[in-house]
């Protein structure tokens, strides 16, 4: 975890009928990344596109048939699996098992949509059917019964059904064609709308043109029976019809359930839907890293990145397929010398993985470079805690975290070991403070009586076992001067921890040179300047002082910038010794500078200066007719390849080589001056800690004295208990979750800006392994 | 002023439509479209596209019409879906956008009526940017009835007001004393083409009004510019088809006939007005657009109209210019900030990018050769630009 796995680089060929069998095999092993050799090939050009479609098709049509059956509410709480599991997928199959599995499904999806369909079909019937029987009714009702005794013959009938969206389009059509001549009844059920059209039956004309209204509207259309007795036939009729139907779609739904309940058997523990769908993502994601090897005639090349100390694990591997698989030529492995970067990876436990996930949302490490994700464990949640403070609020994230441990909660289940250690510090440095939700405990006895002045009240070496001694609670100033105090000499320690880790990856590089040009000189900048400082802090914290004659910090530094070491007003401890010290500390300050600022660019020129000569001496050389042409004989027998990368090097170099060195000047400068003053203004940065934990001691307290102490004083029960429910409440919202995001994104940023900078790339590349 | 406020009311409609710039085709795609050997393999290239969803549920021997189909309704459904996000102006703005595909299928389904096709097949064939539930109607006409086709259905419709402009102007134009049989003659003899472009032209004519008197000073700008070219295009159209076509045997009239349909707005009208009402051949119209801007080179690679017969497929006709040349239009349009031209742009945009694609297919359908120069006839969106 510490620095990236190191990683080997293989090359893998093999004759097309094994590349599915032994990627298959690489796919379980789980430990490698291959390789896309061309990522700008589309996928319809690679080679097995047309298998990832058959894939896709498969996939959807198990969705639709899961889809369709949650509709008709046969199959509830399903949802599709998709992710694969080793121990569930059968391990040895050949590559013909998909076309087995495809034969199922189609057939078996192909016959439950067909029984769907029917359904649906008979369910239609059946409204129809009732819909005619609604109107039947209806016309019964409204026209009367009289009406079917008898009939006047000069007056014409429509009746249907329509949505009922389009009952005005349907009225005004009727007024326009009949020219007003006509009478719409409309009676509204069952989200449709069931019509009567009465018209004069005045001519062919006029009822042709309403009937292609009728057609071009209604949903339905019925014809009205002439007498009582068709009438009542008519609905006999309808009604025994009505039964039968409804006895099929019975059947049906009977077919339906006893098709899906096949698929649900239980078979080795899985059911058959779920083996379907993870046989098939499986094998999809197997082809889509099939596609991307290179194929060259009837081999396919591939490449891949695998942790050194898992390569044994491979050609176990591939002896195993070879084993199973006699009857086909089997691959060939070659360790070769990668022609990229590797790709950084380092092993993760759910503990670890979030803490790496911070990290990585800044930039993935680059290849074997120190790994902040490590420091980042206690430091994240250490530096969150001295914001969030508080007993009592520490507790209840504390809680949390145990509790999305033990039972998950989902929304912050990947977050819970960070929440847990967030809380857990913020627990303590709430002890530290000595602050509970805004109050002070007093638990061991105070050393203090609080009298206007504060007084010792006990014997002289009276120190308060743990913690802020609670007389100093409310007292604003001593607090101010405390955190602030803390946040900078945290500050200085890491910031002082970033550039150790610098260190470490020059060690690591074995980068001699860089290590004391650019190392040393910072850890002494930063010494000399922010850690004296702290070293004044805590002198000053254990010596004592005449309160009058206190030497102050601030002061002391100014001056000692300003006039060179000296020291005005009172001094810390002796005065010459200090002067002195003070002096040669600005001095290794100042020498500090240049020395991290040009020893790179002296270096950096006396490369160019090299290279320049090189490159007059190649161009006088070339010079020399004569030579010319030995120098072409010479390429024409020399591997024209070989010749031509050495020409582009060449090129490159002669084109860049003022270039490289003015662009090495910008750049040393540029670092050095951001890191002299990041010196300051990191430090300054870290003043965030001292601000947000002073902010949240003081909504804390606001809340408290506005909300609850007015009614605890007063001693009135009922008001506090009244006024409670809006306090948490208001602290809730405030401190534990706004709060609570406030300060992670602070952490956040001083981890990201302020300590990685110091040392940290993020340009690497992610390890993808291909698992299946 | 107005840029000021525009986002107040509009940018989260033009938000979307700058999202989906993306969706556009590239000319490489374009260039992978061509190497498609089959029908099925288009459709898989598709579905790796932005048109993925709508072609899914398709089998991959999709016909031509059906992937058109599918093709429009995906551009429906993301234009209802920027109407359902847009409000005051700019709905009513996007709406007479869709009037002009109402137009379209109301007259499709005139003339698809007239054939005696069967309405289902009609209906399934409508474009669905131009649809309104009124639309199936249409079925009520009889015969060659407009009128009483407008009465009964058209009436209430977007479309309404157009097509009774339509029958008024028609009618006027007969002779005074008109009998009811003189009408119905014209009405039978109408062809659905005519009845098409002059509602189009009431549209446009419309449509122009309406950005001149409704829409910022920014959206006017563009899109007067836009509409005056269309309407140019249009003019300089009808002029071009009545040379030498057969129907229109008398000059005289020609020249109503050509009076009616070209748009009273753009840049030729009113000055050149005259000159192009007369024109006669295509040297005659060339000299009567020459005024103006690039019509003239516009019209110079042109093909004679009168040599109809001899044209094949290589020929770069008058309408493939006028695409080529309002594409580039569109494109530069597009890229303008804080106009309502970014609507109309994208859907002429779009409207030729689904032009292109059912071109190739066809051309991947009847499996012509790789150097068949019907291969280069696609206009491929913003490919102007990088020039």
């Amino acid at each position: 975890m510490q620095r990236s796995q190191e990683m080997s680089f293989y090359q893998l060929v093999m004759p097309r009928e094994s590349a599915w069998a032994v990627m298959d095999q690489l796919g379980y092993m789980g430990k490698a990344e291959i390789v896309d050799h061309d990522p700008s090939i589309p996928l319809i050009a690679r080679p097995f596109a047309n298998y990832i479609k058959r894939c896709d098709d498969l996939l959807n049509k198990l969705n639709l048939l899961v889809e369709t059956a949650q509709k008709l509410s046969i199959l509830k709480h399903y949802t599709i699996t998709t992710k694969t599991n080793h121990k569930m997928c059968p391990q040895i199959h050949t590559h013909q098992y998909l076309d087995l599995l495809e034969e199922q499904i189609n057939a078996k999806v192909n016959s439950f949509i067909e029984q769907n369909r029917n359904h649906e079909q008979l369910l239609e019937q059946q409204t129809i059917i009732n819909d005619q029987l609604d109107i039947l009714q209806e016309c019964r009702m409204y026209l009367g019964e009289d009406f079917f005794v008898s009939r006047d013959s000069k007056i014409d009938y429509f009746i249907g059904t329509l949505k009922q969206e389009e009952i005005q389009q349907f009225q005004r059509m009727v007024f326009r064609v009949t020219k007003g001549n006509a009478f719409v009844h409309i009676k509204l059920q069952n989200q449709k709308a069931l019509y009567i059209v009465i018209f004069p039956d005045q001519g062919v004309i006029l009822k042709k043109k309403l009937q292609k209204v009728q057609e071009s509207i209604s949903l339905n259309r019925f014809t009205l029976p002439l007498n009582l007795k068709e009438f009542d036939k008519i609905q006999n009729d309808l009604t025994v019809k009505h039964k039968e139907i409804k006895q099929l779609i019975e059947l049906t739904n009977v077919q339906l359930n006893s098709s899906i309940q096949e698929l649900l058997k239980q078979n080795d523990g899985i059911r058959l839907l779920d083996h379907y769908n993870m046989y098939i993502s499986k094998e999809k994601a197997l082809y889509m890293q099939l596609n991307k090897l290179k194929m060259q005639g009837n081999l396919f090349l591939g490449e891949l990145w695998i942790p050194k100390k898992d390569s044994a694990q491979l050609n176990e591997t591939l002896l195993l397929v070879k084993e199973r698989n006699r009857d086909i030529p089997g691959c060939q492995i070659s360790q070769k010398v990668p022609n990229t970067t590797p790709p950084t990876y380092f092993v993760l436990n759910e503990f670890t993985s979030v803490f790496q996930q911070i990290v990585n949302t800044y930039g993935i490490a680059r290849y074997r470079e120190i790994n902040p994700a490590i420091f980042t464990i206690i430091t994240f949640p250490f530096l969150f805690g001295i914001m969030f403070g508080d007993i009592g609020h520490g507790f209840c994230l504390l809680m949390f975290g145990i509790y999305n441990i033990f039972y998950k909660f989902e929304p912050f289940y990947e977050l819970r070991y960070l929440i847990l250690l967030m809380g857990f510090f913020s627990f303590y440095c709430g002890w530290i403070y000595n602050d509970f939700v805004s109050l002070s405990l007093n638990l061991f006895g105070s050393c203090y009586v609080v009298d206007g002045q504060m007084t010792p009240n006990k014997q002289h070496d009276c120190t308060y076992p743990f913690g802020l001694d609670p007389a100093w609670g409310d007292n604003l100033e001593f607090d101010d001067s405390f955190k602030m105090k803390l946040s900078v000499i945290i500050a200085y320690f890491h910031m002082f921890l970033g550039i150790c880790l610098s260190g470490c990856n020059l060690i690591y590089k074995k980068d001699t040179y860089g290590f004391c040009c650019k190392f040393l000189p910072q850890i002494l900048f930063l010494t000399s300047t922010i850690g004296y400082m702290d070293f004044l802090i805590i002198f000053k914290w254990v010596k004592q002082f005449n309160p009058n004659d206190a030497p102050s910090i601030i002061n002391t530094m100014i001056t000692m910038v300003l006039s060179f070491g000296s020291v005005e007003g009172p001094s810390m401890w002796n005065v010459n010794s200090q002067e002195l010290i003070q002096a040669i500390l600005i001095i290794i300050a100042v020498i500090s500078i240049p020395w991290m600022w040009f020893s790179h660019i002296i270096k950096g020129y006396s490369i160019y200066k090299r290279k320049r000569n090189t490159i007059v001496k190649n161009s006088g050389q070339s010079i020399e007719g004569s030579q010319v042409i030995e120098l072409q004989i010479q390429s024409i027998l020399d591997e024209t390849q070989q010749e031509k990368s050495l020409l582009q090097i060449h090129d490159h170099n002669e084109l860049s080589a003022d270039e490289e060195f003015t662009e090495l000047i910008v750049h040393e400068t540029i670092e050095t001056i951001e890191f002299v003053l990041g010196v300051i203004s990191n430090t300054a940065s870290y003043l965030r800690l001292w601000a947000l934990s002073l902010a949240h001691s003081q909504l804390a307290d606001v809340f408290y004295s506005l909300i609850l102490s007015n009614s605890i004083t007063e001693g009135s029960i009922i008001g506090a208990l009244l006024r409670y429910p809006i306090w948490a409440l208001v602290s809730f919202g405030v401190l534990m979750c706004m709060d609570t995001m406030e300060c992670f994104l602070h952490s956040l940023r001083l981890h990201w800006v302020e300590f990685q900078n110091k040392f940290y790339k993020g340009d690497g590349i992610e390890f993808k392994v291909y698992s299946l | 002023m107005d840029l000021c406020v525009f986002g107040v009311d509009d940018g989260y409609a033009e938000a979307i439509i700058r999202g989906l710039r993306a969706s556009f085709l590239t000319e490489a795609q374009y260039q992978q479209m061509k190497n498609c050997a089959s029908i099925p393999e288009l459709k898989s290239f598709l579905e790796e596209t932005d048109y993925q969803n709508c072609l899914q549920a398709d089998n991959p021997q999709i016909p031509t019409s059906i992937l058109r189909q599918r093709l429009k309704k995906k551009l429906a459904d993301e234009f209802e879906y920027i109407e359902a996000q847009s409000t005051g102006t700019l709905t009513k703005y996007l709406f007479h956008l869709r009037c002009r595909f109402m137009i379209d299928n109301v007259v499709n389904m005139i003339e698809g009526l007239k054939n005696k096709i069967d309405i289902e097949i009609l209906l399934s064939n409508i474009d669905p940017l131009g649809w309104f539930p009124e639309i199936k109607n249409i079925k009520v006409l009889e015969g060659d009835d407009y009128s009483s086709l407008y009465r009964d259905v058209l009436i209430d419709t977007p479309i309404g007001v157009y097509f009774m402009k339509f029958l008024e102007e028609s009618i006027e134009n007969l002779h005074e004393n008109r009998t009811l049989n003189d009408i119905q003659n014209l009405f039978r003899e109408m062809k659905p083409e005519y009845i098409r472009t002059s509602l189009k032209k009431m549209w446009l004519e419309d449509f122009y009004s309406f950005c001149e008197s409704e829409l910022m000073p920014t959206s006017q700008e563009a899109l007067l510019e836009l509409l005056k070219f269309e309407a140019d295009f249009k003019t300089v159209q009808v002029i071009y088809n009545s040379i030498g076509n057969r129907d229109l045997n008398t000059a005289a009239k020609i020249i109503t006939t050509r009076k009616q349909l070209c748009p009273t707005i753009g840049n030729l009208y009113p000055d050149c007005e005259k000159v192009y009402l007369q024109a006669m051949t295509l040297d005659a119209l060339r000299e009567a657009v020459k005024g103006c801007d690039n019509y003239r080179d516009l019209l110079k690679d042109a093909p004679d109209p009168l040599k109809r017969e001899e044209f094949n497929v290589q020929t770069k006709t008058l309408d493939d210019i006028m695409y080529d040349d309002e594409c580039r239009r569109y494109a530069l349009s597009f890229d303008g900030q804080g106009s309502y031209g970014v609507f109309y742009a994208y859907l002429k945009l779009k409207e030729q990018e689904i032009r292109n694609i059912i071109w190739l297919a066809e051309m991947i359908s009847r499996k012509l050769a790789k150097n068949h120069p019907g291969w280069k006839k696609i206009i491929i969106p913003f490919s102007h630009l990088g020039k």
